[in-house]
């Protein structure tokens, strides 16, 4: 009513709101959701990748009320805002009901380009009827960018959290947004190896996040910090297809295949009865299985263990053409091959000379890997050769 | 590595999108209407009627509901209903309990699986009583307005509304009183989707029966006199569509609230709550007959 809407404007602070739609920014302080454990991320951004953007809120304005994208960068295409606005979480709609409390999510759009958003609380709603106001900032990346990005959603939405904006919803008129540039966080501080629980928490992951099926893993803080690290070993085709949530509450219809979920998980545990989703909590003892990348899933762990995980990460993100588990199997035989030529005996060493002497290569990924090994069996054959040599020479004097 | 709720190829049906479940979910993975809906049909041995209530954000969809599915149960208007499972009485016991508290209940969720549904045997008792089967979602305002604007972008209400054997349509009377067209458009969009899902000749008219509910008519009490005229008068555009399309339209005034007051709240910033000082029903069940009597 008109009355209201006086009422409305007349306690509403004199301060000026900041407004992104002509231009100004301004950093959300968003205190960290309680229950998450966000990696840390120190230094520097490598740089910065050019988005879409979109705000999907409540706010009153001449087109509408109610939640739906307010306002929107003019590249965002028509498919991508009905998914966007199918999506995001409306009121109440993150785990917990702390007024502090964020969600990410991110997921690949009917266009093949990737959204990832950042969900916050924004107050009681212009009706004044219960509960929280969620307002989701949302960005859409080229897949190309993406990949160059590094195409790791959970640290691109680290990025977006240090930039994210919040548009005054009291003006009723929101203008078109522009493209907005989001730093590409370098890596977050990782310790150098994993070991016990933490190394256990990761593999389960990962054997989840590549397997078939969608999972829900209750408790944040054990395993939202494993994230970003879990999502560099995922082959780099794989990735653009990764859809997950954190801090959001849970619906079928979103359609993430790994929600993290914190808190009262009840009406979750209703919606998910009777289908084919998985709960995990670490620590429950429940172990899950990806028979199919069995091989590749042990390599990881092992050079996760070792402090070796970057290699991995390396290969990863080379896979760019669909890595099927048998090929990631077969990768992982090679990297244990390669490994054992550098404490190989003579006689190991030609074993590994003849089984890869015309081994045939399925990829290319699988030929370069041959080609190391040959080339690394022949080196090491000149080294003991060498070494011989030098022995004999010393023998004769 | 798209999201695989793969529906079983032997379960239940879902009675709203007609996807196969299996016999222990609670919800549909496709569209998330409670399934408790089909298993309690199938021991009923009917199919239920689809009674839709659509209507903008805010314009009190919840609340009307709520309050008619109440008047249902306390047998008024030489009606009776009968609740089928506890999951029917939510909606009802949660604006109640809210009003009672001089509060209007929370914002309904655009998240299907958070909605609420009522599944009620209705009789009207007289000379010739007749037994009918009602499902009636409490669907969110936003929800309705994205699937119009963006049709498939909420499936479950292009299921619901396909099925629906009436429409109670909700406007804003405040609003549209004071001049605003925002709830003249919005009608628009519905009653040109409902009519474009329908996809009638241009010389056939839509028969399922839609009543046209002029909500909170304590801000215009003038309402009450002639709701028709005020439609033709405040929602021109409205009533033109009605009567090009629509065969089977009425037009009612209803009101919840019987005094409103404001208040600013020390913990949220920028904001008055409104608060419904009493309830005063008016007009709440006629939109309701009139419906069951077109069924």
């Amino acid at each position: 009513m008109d009355y209201r809407s006086a009422l409305n404007r007349a306690i509403r602070p004199s301060a000026r709101p900041i407004d992104v739609s002509r231009g100004e920014s301004s950093t959300v302080q968003t205190a960290e959701f309680p229950g998450i454990a966000w990696a840390e991320h120190a230094g520097q951004a490598s740089g910065v990748v050019t988005c879409e953007q979109a705000v999907f809120t409540s706010a009153p304005s001449p087109m509408g009320a109610g939640y739906r994208i307010v306002s929107a960068s003019p590249g965002l295409k028509a498919d991508e805002r009905t998914e966007i606005t199918r999506r995001s979480p409306s009121h109440n709609g993150l785990c917990s009901r702390q007024i502090d409390a964020v969600g990410m999510m991110a997921y690949v759009l009917p266009s093949g380009r990737y959204c990832i958003s950042h969900s916050h609380y924004a107050g009681a709603e212009h009706t004044a009827r219960g509960g929280q106001r969620v307002y989701t900032h949302a960005i859409v990346i080229d897949t190309d960018a993406y990949r160059q990005a590094g195409a790791n959603p959970v640290r691109l939405h680290a990025g977006l959290r240090s930039c994210t904006h919040t548009i005054d919803l009291s003006r009723r008129h929101f203008d078109p947004l522009a493209t907005i540039d989001v730093p590409i966080m370098r890596p977050a501080l990782r310790p150098s190896r994993l070991s016990g629980e933490r190394l256990g928490q990761f593999v389960q992951l990962l054997a989840a996040t590549m397997g078939e099926r969608s999972w829900i893993v209750v408790g944040l803080s054990q395993s939202v910090s494993l994230l970003e690290g879990l999502v560099d070993v995922i082959p780099l085709s794989a990735r653009a297809a990764l859809s997950l949530s954190v801090g959001v509450s849970y619906t079928l219809t979103r359609q993430v295949r790994l929600a993290f979920l914190e808190g009262d998980c009840r009406e979750a545990q209703r919606a998910t009865r009777g289908h084919d989703v998985r709960w995990w909590q670490p620590g429950d003892g429940q172990l899950i299985d990806w028979e199919d990348g069995a091989e590749w899933l042990a390599v990881v762990r092992d050079y996760a263990a070792a402090g070796r995980i970057s290699r991995i990460s390396q290969i990863a993100e080379r896979l760019v053409a669909p890595t099927p588990a048998p090929t990631l199997n077969r990768l992982a035989r090679l990297l244990r091959d390669l490994d054992r030529v550098e404490r190989a005996d003579e006689q190991l060493l030609a074993e590994l000379h003849e089984k890869y002497a015309s081994a045939p290569a399925l990829s290319t990924e699988e030929g370069e890997f041959i080609a190391q090994i040959q080339s690394r069996v022949a080196a090491r054959f000149a080294e003991i050769s060498e070494r011989n040599q030098s022995r004999d020479r010393e023998g004769a004097y | 590595m798209s999201p695989s709720y793969a529906p079983e190829t032997t379960g239940t049906e879902c009675l709203i999108c007609h996807v196969q479940n299996s016999q222990d979910a609670v919800l549909c993975g496709n569209c998330s209407a409670p399934m408790a809906i089909v298993h309690d049909s199938i021991a009923q041995g009917r199919s239920p009627q689809l009674v839709s209530i659509v209507g903008e954000s805010n314009v009190g969809k919840t609340v009307y509901l709520g309050f008619l599915l109440d008047m249902l149960a306390q047998r008024a208007g030489d009606f009776e209903a009968v609740p089928k499972g506890a999951y029917s009485i939510d909606l009802q016991q949660t604006v109640i309990n809210h009003l009672a508290h001089r509060l209007f209940p929370p914002k309904t969720p655009m998240e299907a699986n958070q909605w609420y549904w009522a599944y009620y045997q209705i009789c009207k008792r007289g000379r010739h009583p007749k037994w009918i089967d009602l499902v009636m979602p409490d669907m969110a305002g936003e929800s309705l307005a994205a699937e119009i604007t963006t049709p498939k972008t909420f499936r479950v209400i292009h299921s619901l509304l396909t099925m629906s054997a009436g429409t109670l349509l909700l406007i804003d009377a405040g609003q549209a009183a004071n001049g605003a067209t925002q709830p003249d458009f919005f009608a628009l969009k519905i009653l040109s989707y409902i009519d474009t899902m329908f996809a009638g000749k241009r010389n056939e008219r839509m028969r399922t029966p839609t009543a046209v509910v002029l909500c909170k008519g304590d801000y215009c009490p003038e309402v009450f006199d002639d709701p028709p005229g005020f439609v033709e008068a405040n929602l021109n555009r409205l009533w033109n569509m009605c009567e090009s399309r629509f065969e089977n339209v009425a037009f009612f005034a209803a009101s919840v609230v019987g005094s409103l007051g404001y208040a600013t709240s020390g913990d949220v910033d920028d904001v008055v709550v409104p608060v419904p000082l009493h309830t005063a029903l008016q007009g709440i069940l006629e939109p309701f007959e009139w419906i069951i009597d077109q069924l």
